[in-house]
């Protein structure tokens, strides 16, 4: 089977922003880009552009699918900018790792052609009598029953309960009311959404000590976090409220005061510049606290919730022209930093007009004047779109580009189909994770309690 | 090994876990062909899960399970000093779990350690003997059908309480070679009497502690 012989151009974001494809200065660091312009609808390129170690080890080491597609390059004589996706196609019948899976196998199944110990083969169906304890190879009702209520509730069914569960007539039924009581119960919205939140929102005691709160109260970003993805509400609230959820559970709109000059607990930006978990006062203390250029804060929005770690290589749309090094840090270094910066620089303008720690107005209030460069001198860019006049809308475009991405319905599908796996899909739960974060906007239409309900009926949550 | 506890849960045997290993790091599934590795327990005469994909029930079921099967408060489990709890803080990170706010531990553990069995056992130890204990002292729960003044238990109270406890803590009936199994409990090493209340701990230690109690 062959994917793709044309080059077909997308972008991770489906519009095509030409100006924005990198010349030659960024030769390189564009291999994600092209790679995933030639297999579109690969696994690795699903909400995503593929990470460098798809070919590296460590750029600009190359692993053993690299070293191919880099011999097929020369064999043919071919330059790696405009005839790379030649060069795949060149090597897509060879087994680089050698571990029995030609490259483009793995690129079907979503393991990686250059590293021997990632592949896959499909279990072989279940053989023999029928299993007296489980539908072996098949949905199993009672064992997804099981797998919810543990999931959800965190507890097991009772003897009482599995027995109603094996006379119900509708267990199909029964099984999605259960799981709308979980979803409800003090567990999921006090522990296990909670839990998800933790590489969220990154709290630390020591900066929150017994109620004591020197600089900022992350039980706001823990509130919201559970609010957004529970009830009848939109998750991409997560990104878009401009409200807050106080200690009783109330949304409370407008600013927040909180104690002395630095607003010590409050949510001092202002309404129409807040962009929900990625401008909470918390968010901005820890991640920006004195930088002028929030490197880390847009990292971690990137991270958290479109999924895309930049620290290990993934989702790099570099800019061009950047990374501009506008403070002076030395990110435009061409060898080793802007493969990174020329997407992170661009992702980070936006968050400058934020309060970190120190500046006054309070901890994590917007601030336009607040970063010492002039506005027209740099342009933010996110998921290849630019962003217009950050230095007056803030964050909320960066928002609203991100909770309408793919990567955002993507990020949230894997993070929920990990959870009650325990563990990351495997090559051929990836179709249901597929299907999951496709239809997240018009079957859920944004709900996380509805996404639940039709991944408990996938068969990577409910096949022994 | 997850082979064996899907197929422990149908299977007259009390199969040992931990076989069928086949030391494939986690994130990738081997083919299915590993079974002849080393001998191992018979397979079952019965198709059996060929996806190994169970997954790992973590402290949090883990406690409320124990409480629910065992009638007990969360205060009657192990608890260091008195003041630790073995599931909050002490065997936290084995038994699956991550404390964020004081340790920094953003996310748990993927899959159980070395020491997580240790951890089990403690727990599971300290939620029997807590039961038996409530059980001797006042109106049974759990051990109705156990003279706690004889010398020894007979046959039908020690089938009795077993099927309780595999009801309560497996949420099934076990199956009669596996009442037979920990009827034996009845009975140590040396062919002498256990008293009941040492039956009632064991029986109930064993059968909290199967494989089935943590995999789902
Ligand atoms: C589709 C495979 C592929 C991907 C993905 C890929 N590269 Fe490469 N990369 C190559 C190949 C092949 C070469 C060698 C090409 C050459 O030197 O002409 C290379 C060379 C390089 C070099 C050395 C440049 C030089 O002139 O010696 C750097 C640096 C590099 N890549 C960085 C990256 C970074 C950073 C990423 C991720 C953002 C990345 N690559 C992603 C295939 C890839
Ligand atoms: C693999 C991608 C990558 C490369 C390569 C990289 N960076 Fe970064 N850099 C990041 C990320 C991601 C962050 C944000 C912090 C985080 O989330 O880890 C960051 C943050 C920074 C910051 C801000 C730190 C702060 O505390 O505000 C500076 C300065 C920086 N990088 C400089 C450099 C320089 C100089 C180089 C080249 C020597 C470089 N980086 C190469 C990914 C990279």
């Amino acid at each position: 089977m062959r994917l793709l012989s044309v080059l077909v151009v997308v972008t991770a974001t489906g519009v095509l922003p030409s100006a924005l494809f990198a010349p030659a200065a960024l030769a390189k660091p564009v291999g994600p880009r092209l790679a995933c312009a030639h297999y579109p609808d690969a696994p690795m390129c699903r909400g995503a552009v593929v990470a460098c170690t798809q070919c590296h080890t460590a750029p600009p080491e190359l692993n053993s699918y690299g070293s191919d597609v880099f011999a097929a390059l020369e064999a043919g004589n071919l330059v790696y900018e405009d005839d790379l996706g030649t060069a795949l196609l060149n090597v897509e019948g060879d087994d680089s790792d050698g571990d029995g899976l030609t490259n483009l196998e793995e690129i079907l199944l979503g393991t990686r052609p250059g590293d021997a110990s990632s592949f896959f083969s499909a279990p072989a169906p279940p053989s023999g009598a029928p299993n007296p304890g489980f539908d072996v190879g098949t949905y199993d009702e009672a064992f997804a029953f099981r797998r919810l209520l543990i999931d959800y509730c965190g507890r097991s069914p009772t003897f009482e309960e599995r027995e109603a569960f094996a006379a119900a007539i509708d267990q199909r039924a029964l099984r999605h009311a259960a799981l709308d009581a979980c979803l409800t119960s003090s567990y999921w919205t006090g522990e296990g959404l909670p839990r998800l939140a933790d590489k969220r929102i990154r709290p630390l005691q020591a900066i929150n000590i017994d109620g004591v709160i020197p600089l900022a109260d992350y039980g706001w970003d823990y509130r919201l976090f559970v609010h957004a993805l529970t009830g009848d509400r939109d998750a991409r609230d997560l990104l878009l409220a401009t409200y807050h959820i106080d200690a009783a559970g109330l949304v409370v709109e407008g600013v927040i005061t909180g104690d002395g000059d630095d607003q010590v607990g409050g949510q001092p930006a202002l309404v129409d510049k807040r962009a929900g978990m990625i401008t909470t006062q918390w968010f901005l203390m820890v991640h920006t606290m004195f930088s002028e250029l929030p490197r880390t804060t847009a990292a971690q929005a990137y991270r958290a919730y479109l999924g895309q770690d930049i620290a290990r290589s993934e989702g790099l749309l570099p800019v061009e022209g950047e990374p501009k090094d506008i403070d002076d840090k030395g990110v435009d270094d061409q060898e080793t930093c802007i493969y990174c910066h020329a997407t992170l620089d661009p992702l980070s303008y936006a968050f400058a007009h934020y309060n970190g720690i120190g500046d006054s107005g309070g901890i994590g209030a917007y601030n336009a004047n607040r970063p010492s460069w002039q506005p027209s001198e740099v342009e933010a860019v996110l998921l290849d779109v630019p962003l217009g006049d950050t230095a007056a809308a803030g964050v909320t475009q960066w928002a609203q580009i991100a909770a309408n991405s793919p990567q955002f319905r993507q990020n949230l599908a894997s993070m929920f189909l990990t959870h009650a796996l325990g563990r990351a899909p495997l090559p051929d739960e990836l179709d249901d994770l597929q299907a999951l974060a496709e239809g997240f906007d018009d079957v859920d239409d944004h709900r996380a309690v509805r996404l639940l309900h039709r991944l408990i009926d996938t068969n990577a949550f409910g096949v022994p | 090994m997850l082979v064996v506890a899907l197929a422990a849960a149908g299977c007259p045997e009390l199969s040992p876990a931990g076989d069928v290993d086949s030391g494939v790091p986690d994130d990738v599934i081997d083919s299915g062909v590993a079974d002849e590795v080393d001998a191992g327990p018979p397979p079952p005469p019965f198709a059996i899960s060929t996806r190994n994909r169970l997954a790992w029930k973590r402290q949090r079921a883990l406690e409320n399970d124990l409480l629910i099967a065992l009638a007990l408060e969360k205060a009657d489990l192990c608890n260091e000093l008195g003041l630790y709890s073995c599931i909050d803080f002490v065997h936290l990170v084995p038994l699956g779990g991550n404390e964020p706010f004081s340790r920094s531990q953003y996310e748990p553990l993927p899959s159980p350690t070395v020491t997580t069995p240790i951890a089990l056992d403690r727990v599971a130890l300290s939620a029997c003997r807590a039961r038996v204990d409530q059980d001797v002292a006042g109106v049974p729960v759990v051990f109705a059908s156990l003279d706690f003044d004889a010398a020894a238990v007979d046959a039908e109270a020690a089938a009795a309480a077993i099927d309780g406890l595999g009801k309560r803590l497996l949420g099934r009936a076990l199956t009669p070679g596996e009442v037979e199994e920990f009827a034996a409990l009845t009975i140590d090493d040396d062919g002498a009497a256990v008293s009941p209340r040492d039956f009632a701990v064991l029986s109930c230690f064993a059968i909290a502690t199967m494989s089935e109690t943590i995999f789902y």
